[in-house]
């Protein structure tokens, strides 16, 4: 047993032991089990991480799992500098998520369940960044889309959250289907599943068949990591408890989709067509996404809104084939999104549940460490150097610049907006006078330790992340560069040169201090408030606050058509159609039988009559014939 | 030699046992029958390794000459599959029956576990026929004298059924006049085998169809399905387990054996308008189950188009599609009757199967949800259950056939998401509590578990079952593709 196979172990062993005992004992065993195991998981990964020669892979086959004809797959965990990488991020991330859960669940009846979903989550996740081969990471991608549907609906009672979590399963699986074709592409051309043949022969297959293979595994990748026009559920999964948003739906599962096109980059690099598709789908949502967060009041809803659209930013520089840079985002974004999350959890908490910003206010003299360390996020994610943000953002621009200037154009707007929404959230949370209740007044206090711990371990890694990738034409070294080297062999770096770069940076710098000096001017100095009447906003707000009415659009082109269908379906072509097609020629046949009655009356006379009609029918018959 | 015989004879003599004992006897001998059943299974799946010779395996006795039937019977690879479903869901079936049932109620469905196995064994083509319609006669019964099945419904069921029956007796013994051995017909396998395979291609599908009819109502396939819901609905919920558990898969297993082996060069040209056929089943059931308010009736339409899957990988004619459709009739039989197994706590124990009645089960039952969670998760598919690897195998092979046919086909999957969430959701979350003081008998709660446990670990493990579904497939593929 190698000590590969012990990081995904030991969460599948929290999660088992949780399951089943975690009603006996007292909470806090449950959250040092469900916390403990994490630790373990991530203390392995360091040491495998220590103990890998760099650029290395390492495959461990576990077990024969479906054998049929020629296929034959195992399963088994790879070990590379990128899924080791994911494996750091999940379990570290992970594991301070849920040393803060441990607080702020603590007054939730579902404690011990929420470690147990939350640690078949980690296991799951792991499953999909270590598996060998597209089969197992696909085991791995539908399960933590079932533990991202049980955990939106955490609290099972309200109907609302349910159909939060129903719609994330359902919009996922769409996704999934995209996912199983690309695989089944995959075998047929490959005949082989796994990622060390795959991904190092990707030649043996047409051109065709590798942008069929491209696009449909990126459809996955639209539904995992909500991507127009599959990322309408991502919004809705804020229903979920706020830790779980920080771990799933901001800084591992939903990038999943980023691993899963790198994973597979060769097949995106020889695919001009897949790339673009990636691009411009990247590029529309991260457009799209920050127009949407600019007015939304929902402290949660505004980082789903972030969350969707800096994915799109990713995608937008996978597409442009800036591989490292993006999974460099991927990592920096796990820091600072997770951080804004636990922090905006920590201002719920300290509000008594509140979500709604325009109840907000003057918030930072009661909760120090939270706006501190918040501040920190939203200048990470808004891209002032040095902060981690400003590094991996500007690496995608500038290779999104060599790929497409019209892209990188929407590129650079949506990170302006980004830098706006951010700061108008963090403006109106914590400064100025507080809008609340007298009440909630009195309710504010800072959270307790175990959750302002994991934030400033967070602000921490917010604020240096940006070392693991150092720009090389400031003549820095790139590690994250060098660490993934040997699993991007088909990557090619755009040349621009050192003038333009240093352009782009101070454009997209000075873009940003701007927007934020503008955001400072129109919410602090004017105090301009969101609007609490609907009817009194313009259209365009109204547009783009109703999200571009893209939820209703979907429910009347699907959703009703469909149950449409099946009304009609069941109803007239089932009931009044086939079953009574068959009953009624189940009666035909009684009614030919009555209908012989009479003619076998018993009368002679009529038996002779019809003797002679027939005689005379046959005659002429016989006669035309 | 005697192991067939002795799968044939376990059933019988426990209906018969149970039968001519006073009631008082019933429920002891019912779970001693049904133990039985699962260690001589356990005993026969082990033993069948070790068989040196297939004479072993078969047994063979002249039972009426002039017509050449024989009581001949085989363990092949493929019977051993659906015999382990047989026994393994047929016990199951027994030990949820409640203890207040008539005895005559446990007898007849040991006999059908009797005419079942025969089914799965003969090697013989009268007796095949024979079995088959000795399958119908005890659910009919229990449909006539235990349920509140309407008249209307259980005709419909038996006519309708009896017709497709007729039309395969038909198609059969048509093949058996064309059979020559030494001079005389015979009923024989692989003399049936043999004669069909000389026909004129003509004279093949006539053969092909004939047969098919019977097949097609048993499964049922798109249109031959009107008798299905109102009989599953109507049935009482083991009769239900019966026919959709196990029954269904007479269909499945009639195809293979007999179907595709006699008739291998008509199957190139039958196989599109089968696949759509079922194509179009498996949408339009799974687009009916998202409305459907009676939870029984969901099941049944979700069979509808679960089956409708498992006939696409069968007409894949494609190594993993055959074999992925044998598993997933093993995975199948168990997900369902456990989602029967749930229908029925609702119905007697929490007063209603209809969705809207229920809801807020999950405040009071914490573990009877995520039991009934596992077995709702393995009715979609999802990985780590054992319906994935059917479904991932029966996709691969229809995708090899044609990737629209597959992409299509597909979407059962998102579809089955929504009609499974939505029901396990209104059934099981929510504020309002349909039953606070409802019990769960811990039978069905142990019965529950069960089904789940070999749910995942099929999923995980799947290997016991796959490579009897393997070693079937590859044979038969070479059948159907002799140039390979």
């Amino acid at each position: 047993m190698s000590l590969v196979s012990l990081i995904p172990a030991f969460p599948l062993l929290g999660f088992i032991i949780n399951g089943l005992f975690g009603k006996h004992v007292s909470k806090l065993t449950s959250g040092i089990l469900g916390a403990g195991s994490i630790l373990i998981a991530f203390v392995l990964a360091l040491i495998c991480f220590i103990n890998q020669h760099p650029g290395q892979a390492n495959e461990v086959i576990l077990f024969p799992w479906i054998q049929s004809g020629s296929m034959d797959i195992h399963v088994g965990l790879l070990m590379d500098p990128l899924s080791i990488l994911f494996t750091l991020i999940i379990t570290g991330i992970g594991f301070l998520i849920h040393v803060y859960s441990m607080a702020y669940m603590h007054t939730d009846e579902g404690y011990s369940r929420f470690f147990t979903y939350l640690n078949l989550f980690v296991f799951f996740m792991l499953l999909l960044v270590l598996g060998n081969s597209l089969v197992l990471t696909f085991v791995g991608w539908e399960g933590v889309g079932l533990c991202s549907y049980l955990l939106i609906g955490f609290w099972f009672t309200n109907s609302n959250y349910n159909a939060a979590a129903r719609k994330a399963f359902v919009m996922n699986r769409i996704g999934d289907l995209g996912f199983l074709l690309g695989i089944m592409l995959v075998w047929v051309s490959f005949g082989r599943l796994d990622y060390a043949y795959i991904t190092t022969h990707p030649g043996l297959a047409g051109t065709d068949v590798i942008t069929g293979i491209a696009i449909l595994i990126f459809i996955g990748a639209i539904g995992k990591s909500a991507q127009i026009p599959l990322y309408t559920w991502l919004p809705d999964a804020m229903a979920g408890p706020t830790p779980v948003s920080a771990l799933i739906h901001a800084a591992t599962m939903v990038t999943a989709g980023i691993y899963m096109v790198v994973r597979m980059h060769a097949f995106y690099a020889l695919s001009d067509t897949a790339s673009a598709l990636v691009a411009i789908i990247g590029g529309a949502t991260a457009l799209m996404a920050a127009l949407i967060g600019v007015l939304q009041n929902d402290i949660k809803k505004i980082l789903a809104y972030s969350t969707v659209s800096q994915l799109g930013l990713m995608f937008l520089g996978l597409g442009a084939g800036a591989y490292t840079a993006s999974v460099f985002h991927v990592t920096t974004h796990a820091f600072f999104k997770a951080l804004l999350f636990l922090g905006a959890g920590s201002v719920i908490h300290a509000m008594g549940g509140e979500q709604d910003i325009r109840f907000m206010g003057g918030l930072k003299k009661h909760i120090r460490i939270t706006f501190i360390t918040m501040l920190i996020g939203t200048i990470a994610i808004s891209g002032v150097p040095p902060f981690s943000g400003f590094f991996s953002k500007d690496e995608i621009l500038a290779s999104v610049y060599a790929y497409s200037p019209a892209l990188w154009l929407i590129g650079i707007c949506a990170s302006l907006l980004t830098s706006f929404y951010m700061f108008r959230m963090l403006f109106l949370v914590f400064y100025d006078s507080f809008r609340g209740s007298a009440d909630q007044l009195h309710h504010l206090h800072e959270s307790p330790k175990a959750m302002t711990i994991p934030l400033m371990v967070l602000a921490v890694l917010s604020v240096g992340g940006g070392v693991l990738g150092l720009p090389e034409f400031w003549h820095m070294h790139h590690a994250l560069k060098a660490h993934l080297q040997s699993v991007l062999p088909y990557a090619s770096t755009p040349h621009l040169n050192h003038s333009t770069e240093w352009m782009l940076m101070v454009l997209a710098v000075s873009g940003s201090l701007a927007t934020i000096y503008f955001t400072y001017m129109l919410y602090i100095k004017y105090k301009v408030r969101p609007e609490h009447d609907a009817s009194r906003l313009k259209f365009w707000q109204k547009l783009i606050q109703q999200k571009f009415y893209v939820d209703e659009l979907y429910d009347m082109l699907f959703r009703k058509p469909l149950d449409w269908c099946s009304h009609v379906f069941y109803n007239t072509l089932d009931l009044k159609g086939i079953h009574a097609l068959v009953n009624n020629s189940g009666k035909a046949i009684r009614v030919c039988g009555s209908m012989m009655q009479y003619i076998q009356n018993g009368k002679i006379g009529s038996y002779l009559m019809a003797m002679a009609f027939s005689i005379i029918l046959v005659l002429f018959l016989i006669l035309v014939y | 030699m005697m192991i067939p015989l002795l799968l044939l004879c376990i059933p019988l003599a426990s209906a018969i046992v149970i039968w001519s004992f006073p009631a008082a006897f019933t429920g002891i001998f019912s779970k001693l029958f049904a133990g039985t059943q699962i260690i001589s299974l356990l005993v026969i799946y082990v033993l069948h390794f070790y068989a040196s010779t297939t004479t072993e395996l078969q047994y063979d006795m002249m039972w009426f000459n002039a017509m050449g039937l024989h009581v001949s019977l085989l363990l092949s690879p493929l019977s051993m599959l659906f015999i382990i479903l047989t026994s393994l869901v047929g016990s199951i079936i027994v030990l949820s029956i409640p203890a207040t049932t008539s005895k005559h109620v446990y007898a007849l469905v040991f006999f059908m576990l009797f005419a079942l196995q025969g089914v799965f064994l003969a090697q013989d083509g009268l007796l095949f026929y024979i079995f088959w319609e000795l399958a119908l006669l005890p659910i009919y019964f229990i449909g006539l004298v235990w349920s509140d099945a309407t008249r209307a419904t259980l005709l419909k069921f038996f006519v309708y059924t009896v017709l497709g029956s007729l039309s395969m007796l038909l198609g059969l013994i048509y093949v058996y006049l064309h059979t020559d051995v030494a001079g005389a017909h015979a009923w024989n396998y692989n003399a049936m085998i043999q004669a069909a395979q000389a026909l004129q291609p003509q004279q093949q599908y006539f053969v092909f169809w004939s047969i098919f009819l019977a097949f097609a109502i048993k499964l049922p396939l798109f249109p031959f399905h009107s008798w299905q819901p109102a009989t599953y609905v109507e049935m009482p919920y083991y009769g239900t387990m019966l026919l959709s558990g196990i029954m269904l898969k007479m269909g499945v297993f009639g195809i293979i054996h007999w179907l595709f082996a006699m008739v291998p060069a008509a199957i190139p040209s039958v196989q599109q308008p089968v696949l759509i056929l079922a194509l179009i089943g498996i949408l339009y059931a799974s687009i009916i189950a998202i409305q459907q308010r009676d939870y029984k009736r969901l099941i049944a339409y979700a069979s509808m188009a679960h089956v409708g899957v498992i006939v696409c990988g069968l007409f894949s004619a494609h190594v993993q599609g055959i074999q992925g459709a044998l598993f997933q009739s093993v995975s199948h039989g168990l997900t369902v009757v456990g989602l029967l197994l749930v229908c029925d706590i609702l119905e007697h124990r929490f007063g209603s199967q209809t969705i809207s009645n229920l809801g807020g089960i999950r405040n009071t039952h914490p573990w009877f949800a995520v039991l009934f969670l596992c077995i709702t998760m393995g009715a979609v598919a999802l990985p780590l259950t054992s319906s994935f690897i059917g479904e991932f195998l029966i996709f691969n092979g229809l995708f090899s056939y044609s990737p629209l046919i597959m992409g299509l086909a597909g979407i059962s999957v998102i579809l089955g998401a929504v009609y499974m969430l939505r029901s396990y959701q209104g059934i099981m979350l929510g504020q309002h509590t349909a039953n606070t003081t409802a019990t769960i008998p811990k039978g069905h709660y142990i019965l529950l578990t069960v089904v789940m446990a070999l749910i995942i670990l099929l999923g995980l493990f799947p290997k016991p079952i796959n490579d009897l579904a393997a070693s079937a497939a590859t044979t038969l593929v070479h059948t159907l593709k002799p140039g390979i």
